[in-house]
């Protein structure tokens, strides 16, 4: 199965994607201190886990970096746009070490440079070589998992703290960031306002840390402060095994144990048969903080041990997306075998038959939930990596562009996000590379001297939009033309929309750009781009305003989406319409329904609803009953109503896309198998009416 | 940035803006100092305080026991999103009967 050192590359490259990101936000935000802090801790782990796994080159080169980072966090390094350059160029050389543990010369030498650029940084050192570095040996058996571990940490800064620039508030806030944290904050040595040298601290603080991280990170971060503060550190419970100051102690004896109460203190307390923290604090002979402070770790190591238990098993599990695959169809297949035992149930009508229906309808609809949601990711993760790819393609290229990104959260199937990646990247490229223009242009013409990317992803209904929108210099439409006449893909004659032009860069071969750059390449992107699109059953399109900027649209269905249905009934066929977007079934008589064809108007409630009679739309022959159903729909702001016979009710419905051949049919968003094994139509309700508007015959 | 002290119906109201931090600890000790000396409860306004550090909350603390030495309370009606979070991540938020999350309109 998985080596461990498989593990360490997995998560080294989740380290190194991790640190990156903490570089891009501080290089918007040099004061931040919690992305140095994360920066820091990235590196400091992939150093120590490196050189665990053999990785000794990895380690050396890493430490070079921490150490730098160090400077920084103790403010005797400026966090500047090269420092950043360095780090980001040092994470990718980092990756590249991941794959050849051995240090080929290339790569020895790229690290080399990268370490010279960094020396010249550091006020005064000289940094060695990499071969030269010791690390300092990790002392950890093979195979031990980091595991949590708690501590009993006091931190009681000098009086002087201040006066040496070190507020004790960001130590505390990198504590804590370290796991789950309990803080007691101890005040008994706080003078009165009228002795108080405001100057001078006297406070201290209690804290109980249960962390994964190791001993060494804790210490780390009192590595500025440790002569000053003399903080203590003592593990109260240690890879599961439980120290012998763990054991759940009796308040007194934590107290003691802290040096907080005499042995003597206590025992009287004791005497008096009531809770000792309570007499001890009574009575003055403990300040009340220290005892609350160790009642909370009394409460703390209680409360871990009986998590500890919980939690043994509970953790991430890698799972093959195959297998996920697997898992997905067969949920499918049983919510249709689901739909006929509900049939049969029906029919039969036995009691006892028709509650086990019910019952198993339900935990088929929770499992039908739960495996959905197994695949389902946001998308927010591929969004993060644009940001690096925004910010060097724009340094390459001269230009001040700002991505925005909205959505983030909107889910997608795994298999989705991973093919729509490369055409995404694609799509910026070209906002980057052709759309947006250099500062100069752009203030000439008005326009802010940065330009935006602006990333979206929004659901609807069985769809995902996402939308790439920038501000720049927009399609050239006469350009486009000329070229498409060019190479034959128009005529002359031929007199196109805007919008069918602006989609012909989709076409093969076309490339208007005047240089080929490195960046977007020979024109071979937008087609390739179309393909991959449609490959995932999705189609992309292109919007522009000359000058203002253009948007590219990709639009992609939920494939083997399950959604609540309604079914409903129009002569011998029947159709879902999604259950989301209905809001009631009012009746239609025959009287009122009319002779002609086309859009009808019905009242509801004071206001008018269009209707469209789906008899009629998909072309039905018979007779209409006489008292017909219209299902009211809401699509965004407005209503519509859809005309049939019966509406039969609410349906489990599994998506099957239609086939290549009914792909042109407008109004179907696919189709779904029945109970009886037929097949009833999946209405695309916000599609259909939108042809309705632009459209003004109805055709089939 | 500032401090002011009044007294209003048998109780100080008592407001800080901006920091309080160790640049101005010292400056609203004395004021404090100087202002608070009868058996009086105080109501202390901080929400408008932009930064708060442990000198800051040294300087808090100290008032609460200046206070309590007189029987009086502190208590902070309003103290804004920066205090609020320094006094709950100490823990001190009890201390002070800082209640959670209800903010003033």
């Amino acid at each position: 199965m998985n080596s461990p050192e498989q593990t360490f590359l997995e998560e080294a490259v989740e380290l190194l994607a991790d640190l990156e990101s903490a570089l891009l936000e501080l290089e918007d935000q040099p004061e931040n201190t919690d992305s140095v802090g994360r920066a820091f801790r990235a590196m400091h782990t992939i150093k120590g886990s490196g050189s665990m796994f053999g990785f000794d080159k990895l380690s050396a080169f890493t430490h070079h970096l921490e150490n730098a980072f160090h400077q920084v966090r103790s403010g005797d390094l400026m966090v500047t746009k090269e420092l950043i350059n360095i780090a980001l160029d040092s994470g990718d050389h980092i990756r590249d070490l991941l794959d050849d543990k051995d240090l080929s010369p290339g790569l020895e030498a790229e690290g080399e440079a990268l370490l010279a650029r960094l020396g010249d940084l550091l006020p005064g050192e000289a940094l060695g070589s990499v071969a030269a570095i010791k690390t300092k040996p990790v002392v950890k058996a093979i195979g031990s998992s980091t595991a949590d571990a708690t501590y009993r940490i006091r931190i009681v800064p000098s009086r002087n703290t201040w006066t040496h620039g070190l507020d004790p508030l960001p130590v505390l806030r990198e504590l804590a960031a370290l796991g789950l944290c309990h803080i007691t904050t101890l005040t008994d040595e706080t003078p009165t306002l009228a002795e108080l040298d405001t100057e001078s601290c006297h406070l201290g603080w209690d804290l109980i840390l249960t962390t994964e991280q190791d001993r060494n990170t804790i210490d780390d971060i009192f590595i500025f402060v440790q002569d000053n503060w003399s903080p203590s550190v003592e593990a109260i419970d240690q890879d599961g095994q439980w120290t012998e100051a763990a054991d759940e102690k009796p308040v007194g004896e934590i107290l003691v144990d802290r040096g907080d109460a005499t042995p003597e203190q206590v025992e009287e307390a004791l005497a008096r048969q009531r809770f000792t923290g309570e007499i001890l604090s009574a009575t003055g002979k403990v300040p009340p903080e220290k005892v609350k402070a160790a009642l909370a770790e009394q409460q703390v190591v209680r409360k871990a041990r009986q998590e500890r238990q919980a939690k043994e098993g509970a953790a991430n599990v890698k799972v093959p997306a195959e297998k996920l695959d697997t898992l997905m169809d067969l949920v499918g297949e049983l919510v249709i075998a689901q739909a006929r035992l509900d049939q049969s149930a029906g029919t039969l009508l036995d009691n006892g038959l028709t509650s086990v229906a019910e019952e198993i309808e339900r935990l088929t609809t929770e499992l039908r939930d739960n495996t959905l949601g197994l695949r389902m990711l946001p998308i927010g993760t591929t969004f993060a990596r644009f940001r690096r790819l925004v910010r060097d393609l724009s340094n390459e290229l001269g230009k001040e562009i700002e991505l925005v990104t909205e959505g983030a959260e909107t889910e997608l199937d795994k298999t989705v996000i991973d093919r729509l990646s490369d055409p995404l990247v694609h799509l910026i490229r070209n906002s980057i590379d052709h759309g947006i223009e250099r500062p100069a242009a752009r203030e000439a013409t008005g326009k802010p001297r940065q330009g935006t990317v602006h990333l979206s992803a929004i659901h609807s209904e069985s769809h995902v939009v996402i939308q790439i929108q920038d501000d720049g210099a927009g399609l050239n439409a006469e350009a486009i033309r000329a070229k498409a006449i060019e190479r034959g893909i128009l005529t002359e004659k031929s007199d196109p929309s805007p919008e069918e032009i602006y989609n012909l860069v989709f076409d093969a071969g076309f490339s208007t750009a005047k240089t080929v750059s490195n960046v977007s390449g020979r024109g071979v992107g937008m087609d390739v781009v179309k393909r991959s699109i449609e490959s995932l059953r999705g189609k992309v399109r292109i919007d522009s305003e000359g000058g203002k900027g253009s948007t590219v649209t990709v639009e992609l269905p939920l494939t083997m989406a399950i959604i609540e249905g309604l079914l409903v009934q129009v002569g011998e066929e029947r159709y879902v319409l999604p259950l989301s977007l209905v809001e009631e079934c009012i009746e239609l008589s025959a009287d009122h329904a009319g002779q002609s064809k086309g859009n009808r108007l019905i009242e509801v409630r004071g206001e008018l609803v269009p209707y469209l009679r789906l008899r009629e739309w998909f072309g039905l022959q018979g007779k209409p009953p006489p008292i017909e159903q219209i299902v009211v729909t809401r699509l965004g702001d407005t209503r519509f109503g859809f005309t049939v016979d019966e509406v039969i009710g609410q349906h489990q419905t599994v998506i099957k896309a239609l086939g290549k051949f009914y792909e042109g049919v407008k109004g179907l968003s696919g189709a779904t198998i029945l109970g009886d094994g037929s097949v009833a139509l999946i209405l695309d309700a916000p599609k259909v009416v939108q042809y309705l508007t632009t459209k003004t015959e109805t055709v089939h | 940035m500032g401090i002011e002290v009044n007294t209003k119906e048998g109780v100080y109201h008592a407001r800080i803006d901006g920091d309080l931090t160790i640049y101005t600890a010292g400056e609203y000790r004395d004021v404090l100092l100087e202002k608070c000396n009868t058996h009086q409860d105080m109501e202390l306004d901080l929400e408008q305080v932009t930064e708060m550090d442990t000198a800051g909350l040294q300087l808090l603390v100290a008032l609460k026991k200046h206070l309590g030495e007189m029987g009086c309370d502190l208590r902070l009606p309003n103290p804004g999103k920066t205090v609020r979070e320094v006094l709950e991540f100490t823990r001190l938020a009890d201390e002070f009967s800082v209640d959670k999350g209800e903010e003033r309109p």
